[in-house]
């Protein structure tokens, strides 16, 4: 039996949240991890501060997709000050795995990827 | 059964640890010895005149005439490094700083980024062609291009002794034979090959060669270097210190012209304590030992990989080795070692530092698993049934 956050990681793995390319987005940035190959490529469209879509298309681990997926469905309607506060952390407790370090950098893709879009 | 050499076991009953070609397991003997040099040593090396240093000085010396016994050279031929990716840089640095511009250098893009990426630096450094020798089609193949790059303009074959990923199982008796008659050097990468079979510098007629002592059941940290004497006067040394000279001017600094001129520095004594035991346990399990318990293994595990139509090997035809690369068709390599984890069987998931090899085989990643002398069968029967977990979670469309 795989454990009910495994599941988890598994469900928004294989039927992701947000999943694909927004039209008319206003940022966007893809991310690679070149130690994998894996790739998260966010789009956001961002009015007043507040992002008001957000998607993602990528390719890699569980990890990195589901997460993304996971992230996507707290970030849509956040102002940006807001966002800007998340943490690894954050990302931990979505997560609800216990990441070591490696797994901690393909969780926290999506993450660094928005952020970056929006810098 | 030597899983109970290592205490690891004690603590850690469930592991089923399969990724020694990262790391071997250490055994007590290893443990206690390094025990031994802070516990009835500890002073330093070559330097105090007190007994407790010249005893020091003495059990150092001891371990460097078992590695020289160990590797079939001289005991002169042989120096203490942190480990072999500083042993590669010092060797590559030394040996081709003085080669004349524009000669080549030969390696095989399978290499280890330890071996691959010191060829790259030093010889941009230099001024020398760095010749990446491609891995395609059959070993056969492989060898003969990588006999034809070998000229009178190349100095230096370069090579893993064995592949820390996909071994080729060259015949290297007959590269050496072609790059002798050609008067090239030929320096090896031994770090994949001692804890598995034993090497002789003089009948294998190689000029130098790194390892370290982690991957053959010794600590973290140690390793040596074997130079051919002749070779020794002509290089020079990289890191440069205390130790290692005769005198010191302001305007000159006279070396040591031997061996120790590579050895700049305070010794890592426990170390080389854990390293002269983690030699002593090898060859009282014996290579003979090691090899047929390996093969076995290995032959069980090929049976049950054919078994698995979600298997892919690389290469496809697998051969009795220590090491075999794969992936579970469809599932990145993180996550199937996600999952195999949470069964505390430890393989490695990633491109292996051996990145220009994945990006031949067309993939980003992949699954390593390797041997040691305390892998069992059972361990294979946990990986197999963790793999299949690994299909039934990924690609089954419930799972």
């Amino acid at each position: 039996m795989v454990n009910p956050a495994m599941q988890n990681v598994l469900d928004h793995f294989k039927d992701p949240e947000n999943y694909g390319v927004l039209e008319n987005y206003t940022h966007s940035y893809e991310l690679k991890n070149l130690s994998c190959g894996d790739t998260v490529h966010v789009y956001l469209i961002v009015e007043d501060d507040i992002i008001k879509k957000f998607s993602f298309t990528g390719e890699g681990c569980a990890i990195s997709q589901a997460s993304a997926s996971m992230l996507s469905d707290e970030i849509i309607g956040l102002r940006l000050d807001d966002f800007l506060k998340i943490d690894s952390n954050f990302i931990k407790n979505l997560v609800k795995m216990d990441l070591g370090p490696s797994r901690l950098k393909c969780a926290t893709m999506s993450l660094e990827a928005t952020r970056k879009a929006i810098n | 059964m030597l899983k109970k050499d290592f205490p690891i076991f004690e603590k850690h009953p469930d592991l089923i640890y399969l990724d020694s070609a990262a790391t071997s397991l250490k055994p007590q003997s290893v443990i206690d010895a390094i025990n031994d040099y802070y516990i009835n040593y500890s002073s330093n090396s070559h330097r105090g005149i007190y007994d407790l240093a010249e005893k020091t000085t003495e059990k150092v010396e001891e371990v460097r005439i078992k590695i020289a016994d160990f590797l079939g050279s001289k005991i002169e031929e042989v120096a203490f490094t942190p480990g072999a990716t500083t042993g590669l840089n010092i060797l590559y640095y030394g040996y081709l700083k003085n080669v004349p511009k524009n000669s080549r250098v030969v390696v095989l893009e399978s290499e280890h980024n330890s071996n691959l990426l010191p060829l790259m630096k030093w010889c941009k450094e230099f001024s020398l062609k760095l010749e990446i020798v491609k891995l395609e089609n059959s070993v056969e193949e492989i060898e003969e291009n990588l006999i034809a790059f070998l000229d009178n303009q190349t100095v230096l074959l370069a090579l893993n002794f064995d592949s820390n990923v996909m071994p080729l199982n060259l015949n290297f008796e007959r590269i050496i034979q072609v790059a002798r008659g050609l008067n090239i050097k030929v320096f090896l990468d031994a770090c994949q090959t001692l804890a598995h079979n034993q090497i002789d510098v003089k009948k294998l007629k190689i000029d130098a060669l790194a390892f370290s002592a982690h991957k053959l059941y010794g600590p973290t940290g140690i390793g040596a270097i074997y130079i051919n004497e002749n070779l020794i006067s002509l290089l020079d040394p990289l890191i440069v210190g205390g130790g290692i000279v005769e005198d010191v001017q302001e305007s000159e600094v006279k070396y040591y012209t031997g061996i120790k001129k590579f050895e700049a520095g305070t010794l890592n004594m426990a170390g080389i304590f854990g390293f002269g035991a983690c030699i002593d346990y090898l060859l009282k399990i014996g290579y003979k030992s090691i090899v047929k318990q390996e093969k076995s293994l290995a032959k069980k595990l090929i049976l049950e990989f054919e078994k698995l139509e979600f298997i892919e090997t690389y290469p496809k035809f697998l051969k009795e080795n220590s090491l075999f690369a794969f992936n579970v068709k469809g599932v990145h390599p993180h996550d199937a070692a996600m999952i195999l984890n949470e069964d505390n069987v430890c393989i490695r998931a990633s491109q292996h530092c051996t990145h220009l090899l994945h990006e031949r085989l067309k993939i980003n990643a992949s699954l390593r698993v390797s041997f040691g002398v305390y892998s069992t069968k059972n361990d294979i029967d946990c990986l197999i049934d963790s793999l299949k977990k690994v299909n039934k979670y990924f690609n089954s469309i419930d799972g």
